[in-house]
């Protein structure tokens, strides 16, 4: 789903840019005011995390495999703006590392992974646990919904970009994007839903939205 | 100096918020050029121990550095004053150059730009990784590492070294090697380690933790030739 | 993967060569399609650079193979590109040609955009060490907060990637072949002790710092020095000659 240089027209790619921006200014402002000095590393170590969880292929079947994405993971344990400057990292880094996404998308490619993707997904889980009953189990199928949705609306609007630039023909690209991403998005949800259980039953306090029982701390609170 | 001891911690209790205990008065004076060894099985108490030396964790009870009682108001002092090596050094290396990482203290403590350079080359020349100080941590064995974290808070011109296990992972060469190297030193030393070895080549005395409680301190010669004493411990 | 010191680019200042590659792909992208001369120049430009500073072709071509999927899904609708123009028809008459042409240019275009691109970013992370991209970065005023991720990211990465990749062996030498959806479960329990792993870890990495002094701000860098005549001479070319191509050639 990384689009490369040249892909997008000059519009495209820039408005790509301006709203990528005004998304991480108003997460760089508000982080800045709540950012506790220990998440920095926190953050920090997530971002690695998340770039190295797209590294491990999940299969879809008999051979083809997808990568997980992980926008709605990262919104769901660190918070939506913080979940955004993971993700503007981790693809900052792809692109500048790896050439993988090219510099002149990396606006459009952070908004469709990141704002459509994780800030998007995100409000759609809140909705999701605002609805569904407050256990455990209502809190993972959030999950489960909102990292498929999440997967499908990022190609959508990658689909949508590359019409928009004369690319792609729309009426055939967005329905064919959508159906791939549809089948990708079951295991989005599944690794989604299988990672929150592991995180869930061993350190519940590090999954910033969860409300459920309080959680037993394993490590010393720590003082400064 | 004084006869003020570099350290002193009186009936230092801590309790995990889960309500495991795991010290359970501790009282302890080390005088300024010790080594102390702190050995004990898995979950004695060692690490926790080194974390209360510099306020990371705080239990009930009173640390003194030099004289000065560790609180809110004494935390950034202390801090440069006890400098802590964790036991894993991809944890405490975590800058994009090694020399980053070792002008990282200097830097914290609003030392003027030469002096931290100055100080950046004296910690690195001491534990010998002068030549490796624009590569990346991820570039280093596991010894380099090892004497990069030294290296870190040798920097802050620490004056009493907390090491919670320098020896873990080393092969025999590298174990050497360090251990060389903080013979070599005359600040106080504070060492929580599994090698006993190390204890008997090092340090100047012996503290045995068991169930967070001190339960022997003596000379290493003859503690650690006490094998029923050892094996009751866990060792 | 890691960038490896080269003899001859790396002596410059990494501002200098993150601005004449910035400023060359912004040129070469917003080069109209049919400038066939210009992007031949463009490749001969890239080529010389290559062999200068002795990139290998090997790192481009694998990096190149990872647009390649996203290249075919766009190549697939190509054909079904602009049919209204021609009228719909897919006949074999000069309206058939016509709307094969401008499908083809479509695709020319992002093959030889994305190429360039991938090979441009290729020449500035091969030739810089991630760290002193970084620093360069910071020089150029990028935000504090960014690089700092970015720095921590990079530093992890390859510490996460190797727990990644043992996890992975132990689950493969006791047998496991992932080959069908509902083998997910398996490699999200994997990233799962991952991210346990990882965040633990952040968590040490805090404690050592606060051990050494951090308290929220990180220390202030030094200030940049100015750039050396040799940078100048560099960027200064390098600007030059992707505007005249841009500009001058057909």
């Amino acid at each position: 789903m990384h689009i490369p240089d040249g892909f997008l027209s000059a519009p495209v790619a820039a408005a790509g840019y301006a709203a990528s921006a005004a998304v991480l200014a108003l997460a760089v402002k508000r982080s800045g005011q709540t950012l506790e000095e220990r998440q920095v590393p926190l953050l920090g170590v997530t971002t690695a995390f998340v770039f190295a969880a797209q590294m491990l292929n999940f299969p879809v079947a008999m051979g083809t495999s997808g990568h997980f994405l992980g926008a709605v993971l990262a919104a769901v344990l660190l918070g939506p703006l913080n979940g955004c400057l993971v993700f503007a990292a981790v693809l900052t880094l792809q692109c500048l590392l790896f050439a993988d996404g090219g510099l002149t998308a990396l606006g459009a490619n952070f908004f469709n992974m990141g704002v459509v993707g994780g800030v998007g997904g995100y409000a759609l889980f809140r909705l999701a646990t605002a609805l569904l009953p407050r256990s455990r189990r209502g809190f993972l199928f959030a999950a489960a919904l909102a990292s498929w949705i999440s997967v499908v609306a990022s190609a959508s609007a990658c689909a949508v970009e590359l019409a928009l630039s004369g690319t792609v023909p729309l009426g055939l690209v967005l329905p064919a994007m959508g159906m791939v991403h549809a089948i990708i998005g079951i295991g989005e949800a599944v690794i989604t839903v299988a990672t929150l259980s592991v995180i869930l039953a061993a350190r519940p306090d590090v999954v910033g939205e969860w409300r459920g029982p309080s959680p037993v701390l394993l490590v010393g609170e720590t003082s400064s | 100096m004084s006869n003020t001891p570099a350290l002193n911690i009186e009936n230092l209790h801590y309790h995990y918020p889960d309500g495991t205990a795991a010290l359970n008065g501790i009282t302890l004076q080390v005088r300024e050029g010790e080594r102390v060894g702190i050995i004990g099985a898995n979950g004695a108490g060692k690490s926790t121990l080194l974390l209360h030396l510099n306020g990371i964790l705080r239990g009930n009870g009173t640390v003194r550095v030099f004289g000065s009682l560790l609180g809110k108001g004494t935390l950034s002092e202390i801090r440069n004053k006890v400098g802590m090596v964790f036991q894993n050094p991809d944890d405490q290396l975590f800058c994009p150059t090694i020399c980053e990482d070792v002008a990282f203290g200097p830097r914290n403590m609003r030392l003027p730009e030469a002096e931290v350079r100055q100080r950046v080359d004296r910690a690195m020349e001491t534990v010998g990784i002068a030549p490796l100080k624009q590569k990346s941590p991820f570039h280093l064995s596991i010894g380099q590492k090892k004497r990069a974290a030294l290296a870190t808070v040798l920097s802050m011109d620490a004056h009493i070294l907390a090491l919670d296990e320098p020896t873990s992972n080393l092969d025999p060469r590298g174990r050497r090697g360090l251990i060389d190297l903080l013979q070599a030193f005359a600040r106080t030393q504070i060492i929580a380690t599994h090698d006993l070895d190390l204890v008997r080549q090092l340090c100047t005395r012996v503290v045995l933790l068991d169930a967070g409680r001190i339960v022997a301190d003596g000379p290493p010669d003859s503690l650690l030739d006490d094998h029923a004493l050892l094996e009751a411990h866990g060792l | 993967m890691t960038a490896r010191n080269r003899a001859s680019v790396p002596a410059l200042d990494p501002r200098a060569k993150i601005v004449a590659m910035v400023a060359a792909l912004i040129l070469c992208v917003s080069t109209p399609a049919q400038r066939y001369t210009t992007f031949a120049a463009y490749f001969a430009v890239l080529v010389a650079a290559f062999a200068l500073s002795g990139v290998s072709a090997r790192v481009l071509a694998r990096r190149l193979l990872a647009v390649l999927p996203m290249m075919l899904l766009c190549a697939a609708f190509i054909p079904f590109l602009h049919h209204d123009t021609v009228g719909g028809g897919y006949s074999l008459s000069f309206g058939g040609l016509h709307l094969s042409r401008s499908g083809l240019l479509v695709l020319w275009n992002i093959a030889i955009k994305a190429s360039l691109g991938v090979a441009l970013v290729t020449l500035l992370n091969e030739t810089t060490p991630f760290p002193l991209l970084l620093r360069g970065l910071e020089q150029l005023r990028c935000p504090r907060l960014g690089i700092l991720l970015l720095g921590f990211c990079h530093r992890f990465l390859f510490v996460l990637r190797d727990e990644a990749l043992r996890m992975k062996r132990a689950a493969d030498a006791r047998g496991f072949q992932g080959r069908w959806l509902w083998h997910a479960p398996v490699v999200g329990r994997m990233i799962g002790a991952l991210f346990l792993r990882g965040y633990e870890r952040g968590e040490r990495v805090y404690l050592a710092m606060a051990s050494r002094g951090f308290n929220g701000g990180m220390p202030a860098a030094e200030t940049p020095p100015a750039l050396a005549p040799a940078d100048r001479v560099f960027l200064g070319g390098a600007l030059a000659v992707f505007l005249v191509l841009r500009i001058a050639l057909p």
